[in-house]
């Protein structure tokens, strides 16, 4: 397998990869630390990746162990739960409240539908335009809007009683 | 006058928002309004709504790091790849001339056994030696950027 081939298999699930690898870390730099990682040990294990029944569970099996790599790297004495709620930046109360604040929106958005928690994600997350969406969930432009309110509202609610 | 007509631009654009029919420039105007800290009481929720959603949004420049982290894979192997097939080949080389050298001293020590060296002629011997060093003529000469195949494509039948 060329690069061109590996691009066209591996970098179509980019956005996924990061999103898991920031539900291990909780950690934008962390997180796209382990995805490069993960790209790197799924290049030089190509054979693996194309023979691999489904390949898309392959990739993200390996994203989920390069973020509990590094996260043991940047805190090797601690557990990987305390780890992901540890600072390595200069202000660690900082770090730790971003951190807190990614789990939980991340938290309200698993708790939503299924399809809202799909239609946000792409569009508010990955930023993905409309008729991308159209075309990946089959959903048309009117439903999107729908779905994408429902969900943006029921975020809204959650933050006005956080807030209050 | 000027905060009124952004109290009104926020509660409009929010209005939007939550409806599902901004567009991306309004959002982006949207967020920038609501950062103003004259806003920051009134919007309290609304600002740690699009924090809290910026902080889990992909990295735009995520996509460029990965595709030259592949890239930069890709060239690292093929200059391994290269190292490797340099050095087979001058070990190809180095071969051939000890092998040839080995033929020659041996002629040369044992003048005697001009005519029955491992069973070949004089002219055998010419013959077989001359392919030698046209085949280390050839490892040599090959281009090692194309990569092409160095393997002999006669055998030596001593």
């Amino acid at each position: 397998m060329d690069a061109d081939q590996f691009k066209q298999l591996v970098m179509p699930h980019y956005r996924r990869m990061y999103m898991l690898a920031l539900r291990f870390t909780a950690d934008s730099d962390d997180a796209q630390d382990a995805v490069q990682d993960a790209v790197t040990r799924l290049w030089q294990n190509r054979q693996g990746l194309e023979s691999a029944d489904n390949p898309v569970a392959y990739i993200l099996a390996v994203v989920k162990n390069a973020a509990l790599d590094t996260i043991k790297r940047r805190h090797p004495v601690v557990g990987i739960e305390e780890a992901g709620s540890l600072a390595h930046e200069s202000d660690p109360s900082e770090a730790l409240e971003r951190r807190e604040r990614v789990k939980n929106v991340m938290a309200i958005i698993n708790d939503l539908p299924e399809t809202q928690q799909q239609v946000i994600m792409m569009h508010d997350v990955y930023g993905y335009e409309y008729e991308e969406i159209e075309r990946a969930t089959g959903c048309n432009y009117g439903n999107i809007r729908v779905l994408l309110s429902r969900a943006r509202k029921t975020i809204k609610n959650h933050f006005i009683d956080t807030t209050i | 006058m000027d905060d009124r007509k952004h109290l009104h631009d926020i509660d409009s654009l929010l209005e939007r928002f939550y409806n599902g029919e901004t567009t991306r420039e309004e959002e982006a105007t949207l967020r920038l309004l609501l950062d103003s800290p004259e806003h920051a009481e009134q919007y309290k929720a609304e600002r740690e709504m699009f924090d809290s959603l910026s902080l889990i949004e992909v990295p735009e420049a995520l996509e460029q790091r990965l595709n030259d982290t592949i890239d930069s894979l890709d060239r690292e192997e093929r200059k391994k790849s290269l190292r490797l097939t340099r050095w087979v080949k001058r070990s190809l080389a180095i071969a051939s001339s000890l092998a040839v050298l080995c033929v020659i001293g041996t002629r040369l020590w044992q003048p005697e056994a001009e005519d029955d060296l491992y069973g070949m002629t004089g002219a055998q011997i010419e013959e077989h030696t001359m392919k030698a060093l046209g085949l280390i003529a050839r490892i040599q000469n090959v281009s090692v950027q194309n990569g092409e195949d160095v393997t002999p494509d006669f055998e030596f039948d001593f």
